[in-house]
């Protein structure tokens, strides 16, 4: 091996071999709107059980404090939907993949507005619009890598769908 | 899959990724003419976003696509960050290294 070593050394000191790169990078690139998607269907679940209550009449004090706890989850889930999304948004999205799914800063956008919404709102249409927008967003972070994707029921009382990729 | 004319080619190893079993400096004797990949086989590839050839080793595959990865993960910039690539940028398969 030694021999054939110092030919090829020979060999690329005169020719040039093409080069192979090992390739190294310290950030470690780990991105998946799963995150947000569970965001919003907390965010779906929450005026699921907020209209429960108000069914109820929400007279009791447990009724008023199951309210007031429904409420502030669904606040501080909106939020993380939208801090998640911000981030693929802002770290991970390069301006190729713009380039290649011209939706995106509407998507992104749009996915922003409608969790603002969604706090102000205990209106279950607009916590599906904005699963729907998730969902949307999901799908479009698969393609750029090329992976495809479905929509599955999720395993949450929810009952609506998630995106998920398809790795094998 | 046949990449080019020539059933074998020679490439040299840039970066540490790879190590321990691949160093920088080292090079490596590709099979040009694929007739079945596995997993853990180590492969040269185009980068999908940028004009070079990468070396890595396949984690996962399927029919079309493969996801690789570099043997030191701290280091590697592979599939973790690009994802999945298509077949067709499987410059060809490392056979030994010398």
């Amino acid at each position: 091996m030694k021999a054939l070593r110092r030919i090829l050394e020979r060999i690329d000191s005169v020719v040039g071999f093409p080069v192979a790169y090992a390739h190294c990078d310290i950030p470690c690139g780990i991105y998946d709107p799963y995150a947000a998607q569970v965001a919003a269907h907390t965010v779906v679940r929450m005026d699921m059980l907020i209209a429960d209550v108000m069914k109820s009449g929400a007279q009791s004090a447990d009724d008023k404090n199951k309210l007031a706890r429904c409420v502030m989850v669904k606040e501080q889930h909106a939020e993380l939907l939208k801090h998640e999304v911000e981030v693929i948004w802002g770290d991970y999205f390069k301006p190729e993949h713009a380039a290649a799914n011209p939706e995106l800063h509407t998507l992104t956008w749009n996915t922003l507005k409608l969790a603002g919404k969604a706090k102000q709102s205990t209106d279950i249409k607009t916590a599906e619009e904005l699963l729907e927008s998730v969902e949307k967003f999901a799908e479009a972070f698969w393609r750029t890598k090329n992976i495809e994707t479905a929509r599955v029921k999720a395993p949450y009382p929810t009952e609506r769908t998630m995106v998920v990729p398809k790795l094998l | 899959m046949i990449r080019g004319a020539l059933p074998i080619r020679i490439f040299k190893v840039a970066e540490r990724s790879m190590e321990p079993a691949i160093k920088e400096g080292d090079y490596v004797i590709l099979l040009m003419w694929i007739w079945k990949l596995r997993r853990w086989d180590v492969v040269v590839l185009k980068h999908p976003s940028k004009n070079k050839n990468l070396i890595k080793r396949i984690s996962q595959l399927n029919e079309n696509n493969i996801y690789v990865v570099g043997d030191n993960r701290d280091l590697s910039e592979d599939s973790r960050k690009f994802g999945f690539v298509n077949k067709e940028l499987i410059v060809g398969k490392v056979l030994f290294k010398v």
